[in-house]
């Protein structure tokens, strides 16, 4: 009894890795270079950036909130950051004459500017209690156009080690960037679940006066969660950058602040605060990638692609308040 | 219970997805290339993916072309749209290596990163489409662009505006000018080559405002150019396509103003922009042949494959290197305009 | 209702009961907390239909989907936990999703009208127009029951209703139910008032773990009967009150102010005492707690701990000082639902388990509270939410013990407790005190508040009217302290 019980749980608790594998299977099926190794490693190269942003956006919904901004301030960060990597004698510098910065200095001022950036907008969020997509919409607006305003043409021929993280390839083969994105998820795996920071989202998330009462500082812990999306955002932004070898101020990170939630949903973080796993989000970020890629080598129309995204993604989310409301 | 629920709802939407694919597979795993390289085929049997840079109504008609191309050659040809995401053409580059395409037709989102495309291409061939490279010496090899030569574009409105006000004994003109996205080569070459056209044909052209950024955008160019109409002196509006000129138009309906009392100028001849020059609302266009890039693009493609001139089978012509094809402009005037509909 | 099962996942939360309700009777259902009696009337009336078993009304055999099926029949709820639309009027939350109106458009005069002829039939002083959110608990309570009248229910079920009444309004109630039953209405009434069951019921069934235990005619009753039925077993004791030595003034409240709802409050707790608080609803003694603890803003007056002054900010502040709040609303700022007993248990103490956090000495500390307490729970990974309101309060408990404070402020503590919970936290709570923590147990029931105290300081309307010693305790002189307005003036030299 109490055996099968637990079984029961655990496939419940982790059906939706049950979905991937399945998805992954009829894309092998219908076509079979789809699960090559060089295939999967494009998936999981592509998702990267999203997913890391995913890993951000997850602590804010799971606090009850919401991020739209991570787009917009990836897309700031990598511009900044791109215009300090060009080289001096570049004609198309944004910033002729300062030459080209080393790369660890110039990723450390990434994190911190996405930090400030996260700060800002936390901090109106925690103290005024404007709703988070309010707050945050704000945000995005005053990012992207802070982007357009410091640049207002793409900024190119970036420096190969300011590059380095987000395209190169260990023996030409295994991009970087999946290593990236797997140490993010185990940073957001420890933050989530071996930290008093984690502990105490989830109680923000799950009911915030009884977080308060229980002597948790509901404001510096909120103000937290949006520094953490908005560093993964700039690191997003730079891994961007680094990858195409350009930061375009008007398109780097357009709209990826809704993939990001979509792949936190997908893997069942709620939005009525309080629920998230970190496994599940990997599991939704996995998802939407095979769906992009596999439909995608399918030679699938990318309208349809949207569709079957949408449907996915409404449909999850039915399933797990339907999930919730029975537990309850 | 409700696993099976969940199952069954992500089965039907992957199976969905499986069926949808189902008619552009069959073929496409049918003619995986296996002999692609000897030439003997004429082209049969190649398959390549065509990716644009934001899906419009000029990248439309680029992609009929290409698919008319595509089937007289025999060539299996799918299309997606990387939603202006530089990061996501790249992706699709690569799917399409993986997926064991011989070729992909690459319509940059960013001319910046025409390198990074081409190593992604690893040794597929790469043919960049109506945008050039930023820098164009990345090409050869198994990279070449089938691209239209931006600066005849402006060329031609500037000899347009030059005429016209020749023959009002006129010399010193203002000009409005509706500009493209910045950064992008065309953006610029298009703004440069319509004063320089001006300038040769005896013009003393002068701003009445500085240029508006309106992102191609009929929407954006209206919204910019309004408070302008009432408040600046101007005899001209140059706009680097025909969407913002459009735009131009409607501003001035809106304001109770006659848009047939100045010449505006744009590019493309897109079915809106012919519509508008026949009803005189837009002085002259420029048309691009996006109908004959596509098309070129998949010749070039084939080309490519098989060791030939990139322009082989075509009237087109080269650039000095032999990486450029140029699908040549051609002025659209109420004159001519018949040819275009 | 015959042999009605229901079962959740994990739980079997009713393993075949009965019940059977006469016309125009009062109906007692008790139980201790977890016994089953809110699930079987949520089976009734169609929010969890039963997973077997057969409910007959009126003699034909029903099946209610929804809550909607149910009140359409003739069966009304008041539940325990009030879910009112706080931002709209009285009289809109009264004919919510019912309103009258002609054709498409809402008829506001009618729908008023209707709400103060409601009104005056039962009695009750409510402006129809005043937000619901304004309202007191009981008032509220009181729109719910006429809220259930207006649907001319054949019965009404009512869940702890008299929990946040006083003395007059529960008399009020009594008489309501009094005209019901005239009406032949039947009345299932779920409470663990022992007085007021034996005044009003005609039957009492008790279950016990999700099972029927008895059924019978409420003369044939007694109160230890009762009890024994319920907890399977006699209790002794009650109040378990035993005298241990007052220690050392720890806590000294001068002049204490916040906003209106508290004026000038003074007092001074001591090691090992319990001092009890008294008042009617809104005489400002869960106020003066979250001002000592850092939820309301204090706007006057001063706090020493141990002789020093303490400028607490925040619940965090207080918690650093040694001293916790066990708070009134439990699902309101108590739980956090959706986390398990371990997470609820060590929330407010997670600085102690380092970085990373220390996952084993968390489960350690919660598996030992959990013992401590005697809490029923399947697991410790058990989401708080699926407790029984007892258990969750124990877990509370733990989770305030785990910080080891020197104070600890309960604030009813056993509210919609049963009798065999209430008796555990009861001894608890002198246990403490013997321990030499200082206890301030606020409290609206006078026998537990009388029972447990060293010494009861009475509030109303944000004054403090008296401090009464235990020697002269009596039901009669807290009353009148607790009506009273004149502010408690110390003898020189005593406090």
């Amino acid at each position: 009894m109490q055996k099968s019980f637990d079984k029961k749980k655990f496939l419940s608790q982790n059906s939706i890795w049950l979905v991937l594998i399945v998805l992954v299977i009829i894309m092998s099926i219908a076509q079979p270079s789809f699960f090559s190794v060089n295939n999967l490693l494009t998936l999981l190269s592509g998702e990267a950036v999203k997913g890391i942003m995913a890993f951000g956006v997850m602590f804010a919904i799971l606090s009850k909130g919401i991020d739209l901004t991570i787009g917009a301030s990836a897309a700031l960060v990598a511009v900044i950051t791109a215009s300090l990597v060009q080289p001096a004698d570049y004609a198309n510098a944004i910033l002729p004459g300062l030459g080209t910065l080393p790369a660890p200095l110039v990723f450390l001022i990434g994190l911190a500017l996405g930090a400030v950036i996260g700060g800002i907008y936390g901090a109106i969020i925690a103290y005024t209690k404007i709703p988070p997509f309010i707050a945050t919409l704000g945000a995005q607006l005053i990012c992207r156009a802070s982007a357009k305003i410091y640049t207002n043409r793409p900024v190119s021929n970036l420096s190969d080690d300011f590059r380095f993280l987000g395209s190169y390839r260990i023996g030409g083969v295994f991009p970087i960037i999946i290593i990236v994105f797997f140490v993010m998820f185990a940073i957001s795996a420890f933050l989530l679940t071996q930290t008093r920071f984690g502990k105490n989202v989830y109680a923000i998330g799950g009911n915030d006066q009884a977080a308060r009462v229980a002597g948790i500082n509901v404001e510096k812990n909120l103000i937290l969660v949006y520094i953490w999306c908005s560093v993964c955002a700039a690191i997003a932004g730079m891994l961007l950058a680094g990858r195409s070898g350009s930061a375009d101020p008007a398109n780097t990170g357009l709209n990826y602040e809704l993939d990001a939630i979509a792949a936190a949903t997908v893997g069942g973080t709620s939005h009525t605060g309080g629920i998230c796993r970190v496994s599940g989000v990997l599991a939704g970020i996995l998802i939407l990638g095979v769906i992009n890629n596999g439909l995608v080598m399918l030679k699938v129309d990318d309208n349809m692609t949207n569709i079957v995204k949408g449907l996915i993604i409404v449909g999850s989310v039915v399933l797990d308040m339907r999930k919730n409301a029975k537990r309850a | 219970m409700m696993k099976k629920r969940l199952l069954a709802a992500l089965m039907a939407s992957a199976m969905m997805a499986a069926t949808l694919a189902g008619c552009g597979n069959t073929s496409s795993e049918s003619t995986t290339p296996e002999g692609g390289e000897t030439a003997e085929t004429g082209g049969d049997g190649y398959s390549m993916t065509l990716i644009m840079s934001l899906r419009d109504e000029f990248l439309s008609t680029l992609e009929a072309g290409a698919q008319s191309a595509a089937a007289e050659l025999g060539v299996t040809l799918s299309t997606q749209d990387a939603n202006n995401d530089a990061s996501k053409t790249i992706q699709f580059i690569e799917s399409a290596r993986n997926a064991g395409d011989d070729a992909v037709l690459v319509n940059l989102v960013d001319a910046a990163t025409a390198q990074q495309c081409i190593e992604a291409a690893g040794d597929m061939q790469i043919v960049f489409v109506n945008r050039v490279p930023q820098d164009t010496s990345v090409l050869g090899g198994n990279a070449a662009a089938v691209v239209s030569d931006e600066n005849q574009s402006g060329g031609y409105q500037g000899q347009f505006l030059a005429d016209y006000f020749k023959a009002k004994g006129q010399t010193d003109v203002r000009y409005l000018m509706l500009q493209g996205t910045l950064g992008l080569v065309h953006t610029e070459q298009r703004s440069a080559s319509v004063i320089q056209g001006m300038k040769d044909g005896g013009l003393n052209p002068i701003e009445a405002a500085a240029p508006l950024v309106a992102d191609y955008d009929r929407a954006v160019a209206m919204d910019m150019i309004s408070p302008l109409l009432s408040t600046t002196e101007f005899d001209c509006i140059i706009a680097n396509n025909d969407a913002m000129a459009l735009g131009a138009v409607e501003a001035m309906q809106a304001q109770g103003m006659d848009p047939t009392s100045i010449p505006i100028v744009g590019i493309d001849a897109t079915v809106d922009g012919i519509q508008a020059l026949k009803d005189g609302t837009l002085a002259m266009t420029v048309f691009q042949d996006a109908n004959g890039q596509g098309y070129g693009a998949v010749k070039a493609a084939v080309n490519l494959i098989e060791g030939n001139p990139i322009n082989d089978g075509t009237d087109y012509e080269t650039d000095e290197t032999g990486n450029i094809v140029w699908v040549p402009f051609e002025p659209v005037t109420p004159e001519n305009v018949a040819d275009y509909e | 209702m015959t042999d009605i099962v229901k079962e959740f996942p994990g739980v079997r939360a009713l393993k075949g009961v009965q019940l059977k309700v006469r016309p125009g009777t009062v109906h007692t259902l008790m139980g201790e907390n977890g016994a089953g009696k809110s699930t079987l009337m949520k089976c009734l009336i169609g929010i969890h239909p039963p997973t077997s078993g057969k409910i007959v009304f009126e003699g034909k055999e029903v099946h209610f989907k929804n809550t909607l099926e149910a009140l359409n029949s003739g069966i009304s709820m008041i539940h325990q936990e009030l879910s009112p639309v706080p931002e709209r009027s009285v009289c809109e939350n009264l004919w919510l999703g019912r309103a009258p109106r002609k054709g498409l458009i809402v008829d506001h005069k009618k729908m008023r009208q209707d709400s103060i002829d409601l009104f005056q039939k039962l009695g009750l002083d409510v402006d129809p127009d005043e937000k619901m959110g304004n309202l007191t608990v009981a008032k509220m309570q009181m729109v719910e029951i006429a809220k259930a009248v207006s649907y001319d229910s054949r019965i009404v079920i009512m869940d702890e209703p008299t929990s946040s009444l006083t003395d007059a309004e529960v008399e009020h109630l009594f008489r309501i139910i009094a005209e019901l039953k005239a009406k032949n209405v039947a009345i299932i009434y779920i409470s663990h008032k022992m007085d007021e069951i034996f005044r009003i019921s005609d039957d009492i069934t008790v279950y016990r773990d999700g099972e029927y235990i008895a059924s019978d005619r409420a003369e044939n009753l007694n109160v230890d009967k009762v009890i024994q039925l319920m907890v399977g077993r006699e209790v002794t004791e009650m109040f378990p009150k035993v005298d241990c030595p007052i220690g050392d003034t720890i806590l000294k409240v001068e002049n204490l102010s916040a906003g209106r709802a508290v004026k000038n409050v003074s007092f001074e707790l001591h090691r090992g005492e319990i001092l009890g608080m008294a008042g009617l609803v809104g005489a400002g003694r869960t106020e003066t707690a979250e001002a000592i603890f850092g939820m309301r803003t204090v706007t006057g007056g001063k706090i020493y701990k141990d002789g020093k002054e303490l400028h607490i900010k925040s619940p965090e502040d207080a918690i650093a000082n040694k001293i916790g709040l066990l708070t009134e609303d439990r699902r309101g700022n108590g739980i956090v639902g959706l986390l398990s007993i371990k997470d609820n248990t060590v929330l407010a103490n997670l600085k102690k388990y380092g970085f990373p956090l220390n996952h084993k000495k968390m489960r350690e500390d919660t598996e030992e509270y959990v013992k401590k307490l005697n809490t029923k729970t399947p697991s410790i990974d058990t989401p708080i939410q699926n407790l029984s309101g007892g258990n969750q309060q124990k877990v509370l408990v733990g989770r305030w013990l785990l910080t080891d404070p020197d104070i600890l402020i309960v604030d009813e503590p056993t509210r919609g407790i049963d009798v065999g919970a209430k008796s555990e936290i009861h001894s608890l709570i002198t246990k403490l005190a013997g321990e030499g923590k200082a206890i301030i147990m606020i409290s609206s029931e006078l026998p537990e508040v009388m029972g447990m105290s060293d010494r009861i300081v009475v509030m109303h309307e944000g004054i403090m009217t008296a401090v009464v010693d235990r020697k002269d305790f009596s039901s009669e002189l807290i009353l009148k302290y607790a009506t009273s307005d004149v502010p408690y003036q110390p003898a020189d030299g005593k406090q």
